[in-house]
C-alpha cells in the first residue's frame, strides 16, 4: 500500500473539520484528508474545476448534510446523476437517525451513514472500523 | 247605553283573557244574565205599550245603540262576534217591534233593519237565520193582522207570540252566546299554541344557530390543532437537530482534552472531565430520543407488510449486551407478518423488552413476547418478572419525561413508554399494562390487521 489513500470530506463546521482530521491521523492506514466547505466546493472539487484543477480524485467522500449553499443532498444527488462520480464511495454523516430517514425518503443511496459523536472515543472506533472495512476488506470500486 | 259597551268591551278585551278560568265563567253568567234581565225589562216595556199605543222612543234609542255596537265591530274598537250581534239585534228589536204597534208601526222598518244588520254583523248563516225568524214573525203578524177584527183576541194573540218569539230567540241567543265564548275559548287556545310554536321554532332556531356557531368553532379549533401540532413536531425536529451540534462539540473536544493533555491533568481533573461527558452523553440521548418522539407523526415513513420475527431478531441483537450482562433470557414465540411502520415498531418491541429487563432484579430475567389472534386485530404482550409498577401510576408511566426511580438506580430518559404510546397511537391501537409488584408485569399492545395511515401532518 504505497499511495495514500484520498479522501475528500465535505464538511463546514470547522469543530467536525478538527475530530475527523484526529481520527483519522490516529488511524492505521496512511491517507490524506481533502477539506472543502460547502456544497459547491465539493462538486469543483469532483469536476477539478475553479482553483481544484490539480487535486486527485477521491476514493471516498465523506459528506455532512447541513451545510450552507448547496447541502449535502444536492451533492449526493449530482454525484450519483454522473455515471464516472457514482463509482466514488459516499459516506454521509449524520447528526442522527432522522437525517437518514430523511434521505431515505429522497431515495438518494449512499454508501454508509456514520452518525456524528458526541463522545470522541466512539468517533475514533468508528473511523477505524469504517478504514478496516473500505481499504482492506472490501476492496472498493476504484476505477472501473 | 254606553254601559253595555263598556261591559261587552271588557269581555272582549284582554284583560278578560287574563283572568283566571273560574272568574272568567262566572263573569260570563253575569253577563248572560244582564242581557236577560235587559231583555225581559225591555219585554216588560214593550208590553206596557200594548196599552199605550203610542210610538215609544226606547226602541230607536235601543237600535241606534245597536248600530253603534255594529259600528264599533266593524271599526275595530271592540271585537264582538257576528253571531252575538246578530243575537243582540234581534232579541233587542224584536220584543221591541211587538210592543210598539205591531205590524203597521214604523218600528217594523227597524225589525228588517235588524235582519239586515244581522246579516253584515255576523256571518252569512246567522243572517240568514234571523232573516228567517224575521220573515216568519212577520208572516206570523201578517196572518194575526187578517185572523180577526176583534181587539182583544189580537191583543191576546200578540201578546203570546211576543212570548212565543222572545222564547225562540231567547234560546238562540243563548246557543249563541255559547258559540261566541266557545270561539273566544278557541280563538285564545289557538294564539296561546302560535305563541308556543314561535317560541318553539324560536329557540329552535337559536339552537341551530349556536350548533352552526359551535361546529364552526371546533371545526378551526381542530385546524388550529392540526397547525400547531405540526408546527410543534418541525420545532421539535429543528431543536433536537440543532442542539446536537454544539453539543457534540463540548464532549468531544473535553474528551479530546483529555487525551491530548492527560499529563497535564490530576485526577480531579480528570473526573471533572468525566462529570462533563457523562453530562453530554445522557443530554444527548435525550435529545435523540425527544427528536424519535417528534417524528413518529412524520411523514415519509411507509406501512409496509412485515414478517414480525425479522424485527424482533435485528432488535434483540441490539440488546444483546444489556442481555448478557443481566443474563436475562428472552423467549419469543414465532410471531405473524403485519401491517406497520417497521421502524416504529421495532422502537416499541426494543422499548419494552429493554423495559422488562432493565426493570428487573431477578437473577435470571425472563422477558416473554407473545401474541393473540383477535380477528381484526393482533394483541401482542411483552411479559416480564420483574419489579412491577403499581396500578396507581398506569396513566402517569405513559406520560413524556415521567420517571418512577432515581436515575441512579435505574437509568434512562423517561421517554420510552410515551414513545411506545405515541407509536402504537399511530397505529391506531392501544398500550396498556397489568402488573403485580415484585411479581413482573405484562405490557399489550393491539394492531389492526387492516392498518392504513394516511400521511396527515405536513413536512
Amino acid at each position: 500500500m504505497g499511495l495514500p489513500i484520498e479522501i475528500l470530506l465535505v464538511e463546514d463546521n470547522e469543530g467536525d473539520i478538527i475530530l475527523t482530521k484526529k481520527a483519522f491521523e490516529r488511524g492505521k492506514i496512511m491517507n490524506r484528508l481533502h477539506v472543502v466547505k460547502n456544497g459547491q466546493d465539493a462538486l469543483d472539487f469532483l469536476y477539478k474545476r475553479n482553483g481544484h484543477e490539480d487535486v486527485p480524485r477521491p476514493d471516498l467522500i465523506l459528506l455532512d448534510l447541513n451545510m450552507p449553499k448547496m447541502n449535502g443532498q444536492d451533492v449526493l444527488k449530482d454525484i450519483k446523476s454522473n455515471d464516472d462520480l457514482k463509482m466514488i464511495p459516499v459516506i454521509v454523516l449524520t447528526t442522527s437517525n432522522a437525517d437518514e430517514d430523511i434521505l431515505k425518503s429522497y431515495q438518494l443511496q449512499a454508501s454508509s451513514y456514520i452518525r456524528k459523536p458526541v463522545d470522541f472515543k466512539q468517533f475514533g472506533t468508528v473511523i477505524q472500523t469504517l478504514q478496516d472495512y473500505w481499504f482492506t476488506i472490501v476492496k472498493f470500486p476504484s476505477k472501473n | 247605553m254606553p254601559s253595555l259597551g263598556k261591559i261587552l268591551d271588557y269581555f272582549l278585551s284582554e284583560k278578560f283573557n287574563q283572568a283566571p278560568e273560574n272568574k272568567r265563567k262566572g263573569r260570563t253568567v253575569v253577563l248572560l244574565f244582564l242581557f236577560i234581565i235587559i231583555g225581559t225589562f225591555i219585554m216588560w216595556l214593550s208590553s206596557f205599550n200594548i196599552e199605550t199605543t203610542n210610538n215609544f222612543p226606547f226602541g230607536s234609542a235601543i237600535v241606534i245603540t245597536l248600530i253603534l255596537l255594529f259600528i264599533f265591530r266593524k271599526t275595530g274598537s271592540f271585537h264582538i262576534s257576528g253571531h252575538l250581534l246578530g243575537g243582540l239585534i234581534f232579541i233587542f228589536l224584536f220584543p221591541v217591534c211587538l210592543g210598539t204597534g205591531g205590524l203597521y208601526s214604523d218600528d217594523t222598518l227597524w225589525l228588517l233593519l235588524g235582519s239586515i244588520l244581522s246579516f253584515l254583523g255576523g256571518n252569512k248563516w246567522t243572517g240568514l237565520i234571523w232573516s228567517f225568524i224575521t220573515l216568519s214573525a212577520l208572516g206570523y203578524l201578517f196572518y194575526l193582522e187578517n185572523l180577526s177584527e176583534e181587539s182583544m183576541i189580537k191583543d191576546a194573540l200578540i201578546f203570546d207570540s211576543k212570548y212565543y218569539y222572545f222564547s225562540i230567540s231567547f234560546l238562540f241567543f243563548m246557543i249563541l252566546a255559547t258559540i261566541f265564548i266557545y270561539e273566544n275559548e278557541k280563538t285564545k287556545l289557538i294564539k296561546a299554541l302560535g305563541t308556543k310554536r314561535n317560541e318553539l321554532e324560536n329557540s329552535n332556531r337559536v339552537l341551530e344557530k349556536k350548533v352552526k356557531e359551535r361546529t364552526h368553532s371546533l371545526h378551526s379549533s381542530n385546524l388550529q390543532l392540526q397547525r400547531s401540532n405540526a408546527d410543534l413536531e418541525q420545532f421539535a425536529y429543528a431543536a433536537s437537530h440543532d442542539l446536537q451540534e454544539p453539543l457534540r462539540m463540548v464532549g468531544n473536544f473535553v474528551q479530546l482534552l483529555e487525551e491530548e493533555y492527560a499529563e497535564k491533568l490530576d485526577n480531579d481533573g480528570k473526573s471533572y472531565i468525566n462529570f462533563a461527558v457523562d453530562g453530554v452523553t445522557r443530554m444527548s440521548s435525550l435529545i435523540e430520543d425527544l427528536l424519535q418522539y417528534s417524528r413518529v407523526g412524520r411523514k415519509g415513513l411507509e406501512v409496509e407488510y412485515v414478517d414480525l420475527n425479522d424485527i424482533l431478531e435485528e432488535k434483540l441483537k441490539n440488546l444483546k449486551n444489556l442481555i448478557d450482562s443481566k443474563n436475562a433470557t428472552i423467549r419469543v414465540d414465532v410471531l405473524p407478518k403485519v401491517r406497520c411502520i417497521p421502524r416504529q415498531l421495532g422502537i416499541v418491541f426494543y422499548n419494552l423488552i429493554h423495559n422488562g429487563i432493565k426493570f428487573n432484579n431477578s437473577d435470571s430475567p425472563v422477558v416473554r413476547v407473545g401474541y393473540q389472534d383477535k380477528g381484526d386485530e393482533w394483541l401482542f404482550e411483552i411479559s416480564d418478572n420483574g419489579i412491577g409498577i403499581s396500578q396507581s401510576y398506569k396513566e402517569q408511566i405513559f406520560e413524556l419525561f415521567k420517571r418512577l426511580h432515581a436515575k441512579e438506580e435505574y437509568s434512562g430518559t423517561g421517554i420510552g413508554l410515551s414513545l411506545c404510546k405515541k407509536i402504537i397511537h399511530h397505529h391506531k391501537g392501544d398500550i396498556y399494562f397489568e402488573s403485580e409488584e415484585n411479581k413482573g408485569t405484562t405490557f399489550y399492545f393491539n394492531l389492526p390487521k387492516k392498518l392504513v395511515i394516511e400521511n396527515s401532518t405536513s413536512e
